[in-house]
């Protein structure tokens, strides 16, 4: 699990002044994981994709965990391009935007929760700017990751949300004063009376669950419901059978780091 | 061969699963279990109530009727994802409220896992 963060510009003037700038960055965000109950794997991704939100120029990011190199970032305009782990050819992306940034999330959240001290080093020009033409900007991934703006994780729940409805036929998120829900009326005000239920919490968590958890339920006529908790909220929603292992990809990609 | 045995042998052949448990969606209560080291009894007492709230009827009511006003069969399987463990769970088709969970560290083959596990139920079930 990631503890320390830290990261260097350079050898040059402005790295330096870079590299002190990031570095109360880094120490914020440590700070903000450990002393306000974060999660320390998102403070360290919330770090990388900083570092990528401010390469405007294209180039090369390392990845370290104390000296070792884990990863290679090719990165230019704010926007992520590529990711080399080390070892092993670039990460092969999706052409679909919305894939793509799930594939970079998924690759970037096994950095940061690989390593004990991560560093992020610029490494030289990026001669070569990705082989697929496909590329996220930071604060697309950010937003594919559930990382919010002001530094939490509140709306993680609210992210998998805006990335599944497209898939559903009926949803809603309740549990919170804004409750919200989509497609179909008639389905979602049943689903509704189904969370009333406390339909899927195991009885000691009937309050909140301990930990987030999406389960995916098949019914008869190709559907299935999924049902998702992050504290006291809830997704409740019906989708197509046929999508539930993306759906599952996609909270997978949010809350876990082995996807 | 004893169910024990049997939960051994899910175990041993699922990748990644740590956990077998069988148990009684009625009674709420894990009966057997196979793992990979001791658990709390609270923590299997939490697979089944899981299991149960998941694959049993809600308020008199199955999930279907609750969901599409309509009559339909109580579904039968579900797989729970948490940020580091996979939670598979099966329950036998017939009168019989068994349930089979399973723990497993990846959903890479969570098809492949539930219909090992749907075997091993069927098995258990028919008292072979």
């Amino acid at each position: 699990m990631t503890n320390v963060l830290e990261t260097s510009g350079g050898l040059s003037r402005l790295g330096d002044l870079v590299h002190r700038f990031v570095l109360v960055g880094a120490e914020a965000a440590h700070d903000k994981a450990g002393n306000c109950g974060g999660d320390p794997v998102s403070a360290a991704l919330r770090l990388i994709l900083r570092e990528i939100d401010e390469t405007v120029l294209p180039r090369y990011l390392t990845v370290y965990d104390s000296d070792r190199p884990l990863a290679r970032l090719v990165v230019s305009n704010r926007r992520l391009f590529a990711l080399e782990c080390e070892g092993n050819v670039a990460t092969e992306v999706p052409s679909d935007p919305p894939a793509a940034a799930r594939v970079f999330v998924q690759g970037l959240r096994n950095l940061a929760a690989t390593a004990t001290i991560l560093r992020i080093r610029t490494s030289g020009r990026a001669l070569e700017i990705g082989h697929s033409g496909v590329s996220c900007s930071a604060s697309h991934l950010a937003a594919a990751a559930g990382l919010s703006e002001n530094g939490g994780d509140a709306d993680r729940l609210d992210a998998f949300v805006d990335q599944v409805k497209p898939f559903c036929h009926g949803w809603t998120r309740c549990g919170a004063q804004d409750n919200r829900t989509g497609g179909d009326s008639e389905l979602a005000d049943h689903l509704i009376g189904l969370s009333e239920t406390g339909y899927g919490l195991t009885k000691s968590s009937r309050v909140a669950p301990a930990r987030p958890e999406c389960a995916v339920v098949p019914l008869p006529e190709d559907v299935s419901l999924v049902v998702a908790a992050d504290g006291r909220r809830r997704l409740i929603a019906v989708i197509p059978t046929e999508t539930a292992s993306e759906v599952l990809s996609v909270w997978a990609g949010i809350y876990r780091s082995d996807s | 061969m004893s169910i024990s045995a049997h939960l051994d042998g899910l175990r041993s052949a699922v990748p990644g699963c740590s956990l077998v448990a069988f148990g009684d969606l009625n009674a709420r209560l894990v009966l057997r279990a196979s793992s990979a080291r001791s658990r709390p009894q609270e923590q299997l007492d939490e697979l089944c109530t899981q299991a149960a709230s998941l694959l049993s009827n809600t308020a008199g009511e199955t999930v279907m009727q609750r969901v599409f006003g309509e009559t339909g069969e109580i579904p039968t399987e579900a797989v729970v994802l948490t940020p580091d463990e996979v939670r598979i769970y099966v329950r036998s088709t017939g009168e019989q409220a068994d349930v089979l969970c399973c723990l497993c560290d990846s959903a890479m083959d969570a098809e492949g896992a539930i219909a090992a596990a749907r075997r091993v139920l069927n098995i258990i079930s028919d008292g072979q």
